[in-house]
């Protein structure tokens, strides 16, 4: 596989996105960034939120990747590549466990251009 | 939470007519994709970065040079209300894949001078770069209040428990920081903040020059710091906290003022918490009475490299560093353009205000035909069309007219600038107009594993020629060149010059499993293993040696400045012999260490240096600042034998 060539590798300067959740939804529920980029997900609602990846389209319980505190910001979560994924963007599906049941994508590509 | 009021909710707002949804049913129907399936392709980046140079808010290379606004002490004060929020602003650099200008929340100092109709700065929030510049002479008082304003639910969560460590983890559930690292030497507290005046000879406790103080963001007056101190006139002007006279002046020059809480200076920096902090005095007189007009040109330039992200390095010993490594910018600006005319002299300070070793760089100045012929290699010996420096101050203090004719330094036509560095220059234009460019290249070395090189891109800023030439204008020679004041002198038959004792500090990493940056195998830990305790008055010979293979330290020191006696580069095929009258700095690289087969020979630099006319509390560390925040900080303890020993704070 080797490293991304020209356009690809060295990767571009790493940036924290935010991801709001407001209303039980997560704002916005689509989003690409960059391999190396961080992301942290900001709680406007007054409720807490517990935010895992999904097996099956479903949030599983048992890949929690943050639980949010009320009106709280996450801790961020870097998106890191290895060699195995590839060169191709790949997409994480994440929600809410129950009582929350919003749903959202974060695709993580080498190239941000 | 109702799931059935929600889907309402969602169907509301499905039905709400606008101008995008109408163009996204109208293009669904007539492609009979969904509009799901139009989005996911290219998906929304979460962040509007762009390539394209020309947008709002977003520095282009080769615009011009702007200056910081400048705040000055008026009637011998300076008053200064500093703020320090949060924001996003449009960062551009040259990094990995090129251009890009990207949103980031940054923290920053809103600045407003505490007088009628005073000036603010930033005019506008939205573009990166340093705090104002502030200005004063020797004698003036500094009153500052510094107020944190910061909305921690701004950025991100930074610790999993109070008084922690930050927490990091990757989408796979591993645990990307801290591992091994613990408190209070691991990044951490990432919205406290505090105020160093970096190059000054002030009281280090109470109001003064305190870095052992937290400033939490929240409500008056826990949020609130002030600062109130005054600079030392040249001795024998009297000490007003001892009623002593003064041993040292405070040496008028190019300094600075940053964010130093011992766990999040990395991170504060990397986000442009800095500026200038100009005093003058009578140097600066003297200056300006060789070559009029000199403070009229005057430019103040500040290096940083913004992010808002350090990159952590899994694996032993983790390395950290600034994100991407980006790009040097000069006063929040990339590659901006400077404009003199034919044969013009302008004095130019430069501030080192990054925070980790990849911008430890040579600079020289190159024209076009050079620059392009030398790209990525050596600088080639004729420069071409390129002005003429003369180096006149190092951290601040002048040269001895003995080193300002020395062409090692005040003649040599490259300068370096380590982290927290400052160099002041005259610049003389060609006499014909032209173009050139201030090249750089590495100094340090292969940077540590995930750490990038400075490659992208390998000049800091444009010069520009044009215009009538101006009358003639000279350089000082040797022989008028201002003479240094007594005070800066090092008469070696003083009774204060007698050195009472030698230390010797070694730059490298615990023993315990962190491997973490340390300083004699200590991470700091606010306990006497990791204070240096000093006698008031005397003066000390200290090696400073860097067992780091990957990374030069820049070694610091609050409150007293140090003259260099030697430095030895076992990676340098000859060695710089220095000889007296020596430099004065507040900060030096120590060279990397070279290691061949199983042996390991370090770098050291030998300094002498007098801790008068302040006791009090304060620290030495390196100032690459992930290094510092890390643990390769130790405290110093100056002690008057007169007095009770005090009772200190330590850093959380």
């Amino acid at each position: 596989m080797g490293k991304p060539k020209k356009g690809g590798y060295p990767p571009p300067q790493p940036i924290t996105n935010y991801i709001e959740i407001i209303d039980g939804k997560i704002n916005p529920a689509a989003v690409t960034i960059a391999w190396g980029d961080l992301v942290v997900w900001t709680n406007k609602d007054a409720v807490s939120y517990t935010l895992a990846v999904c097996t099956n389209g479903q949030p599983d319980p048992k890949k929690i990747w943050r639980v949010l505190a009320e009106n709280a910001s996450s801790a961020p979560m870097e998106f890191d590549w290895s060699t195995d994924m590839g060169k191709e963007p790949f997409t994480y599906e994440y929600g809410m466990l129950p009582p929350g049941t919003a749903k959202a994508t974060i695709t993580a590509q080498i190239s941000r251009f | 939470m109702n799931s059935g009021s929600d889907a309402i909710k969602e169907d509301t707002v499905g039905i709400a007519p606008s101008r995008r949804r109408f163009i996204a049913s109208a293009l669904t129907t007539a492609l009979g994709v969904s509009i799901a399936d139009m989005v996911q392709p290219c998906g929304l980046w979460a962040q509007a970065c762009t390539n394209k140079p020309g947008q709002p808010n977003c520095s282009n290379p080769g615009d011009l040079f702007v200056p910081v606004r400048e705040f000055r002490s008026k009637d011998k004060k300076l008053a200064v209300d500093m703020t320090v929020k949060g924001t996003t602003k449009s960062v551009a650099t040259i990094s990995g894949q090129g251009y890009q200008c990207c949103p980031m929340r940054l923290r920053y100092y809103e600045a407003q001078e505490r007088v009628k109709g005073g000036a603010k700065w930033p005019e506008n929030p939205a573009l990166p770069g340093p705090g104002p510049t502030l200005r004063m002479r020797v004698g003036d008082t500094v009153d500052i209040n510094l107020v944190n304003s910061i909305d921690p639910n701004f950025f991100g969560k930074t610790n999993s428990a109070p008084n922690g460590c930050d927490l990091r983890t990757n989408q796979n559930f591993k645990e990307i920081y801290p591992v091994n690292d613990n408190m209070p030497s691991c990044f951490h507290k990432d919205n406290v903040t505090n105020l160093h005046y970096h190059g000054t000879h002030v009281t280090p406790d109470g109001e003064g020059d305190n870095v052992m103080v937290d400033v939490p963001p929240g409500k008056p007056p826990k949020n609130t710091r002030r600062t109130l101190f005054t600079l030392p006139l040249p001795p024998p002007a009297t000490n007003p906290d001892t009623k002593q006279p003064f041993i040292m002046g405070q040496a008028p020059g190019t300094h600075w003022y940053h964010a130093h809480k011992h766990g999040s200076v990395a991170l504060q920096l990397l986000n442009g918490m800095a500026g200038a902090f100009i005093i003058e005095g009578e140097f600066d007189d003297q200056l300006k009475a060789l070559i009029p007009g000199l403070d009229e040109t005057e430019k103040v330039l500040v290096i940083q490299q913004l992010g808002d992200t350090i990159l952590i390095q899994p694996g032993t010993p983790m390395n950290t560093c600034a994100g991407g490594d980006p790009c040097p910018l000069v006063n929040g600006q990339l590659q901006p353009t400077i404009e003199m005319r034919p044969g013009e002299i302008q004095r130019w300070r430069f501030i080192n205000a990054t925070m980790q070793q990849v911008s430890y760089l040579t600079y020289r100045f190159l024209g076009e035909d050079a620059y392009n012929a030398s790209k990525g290699g050596p600088f080639p010996s004729d420069p071409g069309y390129a002005p003429v420096i003369r180096q006149i101050a190092y951290d601040g203090i002048q040269l001895a007219p003995e080193r300002y004719n020395d062409p090692n330094f005040g003649l040599s036509q490259e300068f370096a600038i380590a982290p927290a560095n400052r160099i002041d220059l005259l610049v003389q234009a060609p006499a014909t107009a032209g173009k050139s460019r201030l090249a750089f290249r590495a100094l340090h070395g292969k940077p540590p594993a995930g750490c990038a090189q400075l490659t992208q891109a390998d000049f800091l800023l444009h010069l520009n020629v044009s215009g009538s030439p101006v009358s003639p204008m000279n350089f000082p020679t040797a022989a008028n060149y201002p003479a240094m004041p007594a005070w800066l002198q090092w008469d070696e038959n003083a009774p204060i010059n007698r050195i009472l004792k030698n230390r010797c500090l070694k730059f490298n990493n615990t023993l315990d499993p962190s491997l973490r940056p340390a300083i004699n195998d200590l991470a700091y830990d606010g306990m006497p293993d990791t204070t240096q305790y000093i006698r008031l008055n005397t003066a000390e010979e200290w090696r400073l040696e860097n067992y780091w293979d990957s990374s030069i330290h820049p070694f610091h020191i609050h409150v007293n400045p140090f003259q260099v006696l030697e430095i030895f580069d076992p990676n340098a095929s000859t060695q710089v012999t220095l000889q007296a009258p020596y430099n004065w700095f507040d900060t030096i690289a120590i060279p990397a260490s070279k290691t061949v087969g199983e042996k390991l020979t370090p770098g050291y630099v030998r300094i002498r240096s007098r801790f008068v006319d302040f006791p009090g509390t304060f620290v030495l560390h390196c100032h690459i600042l992930d290094h510092e925040d890390r643990g390769m900080m130790q405290e110093v303890q100056i002690l008057d034998p007169t007095k009770p020993l005090p009772t200190l704070p330590m850093h959380s």
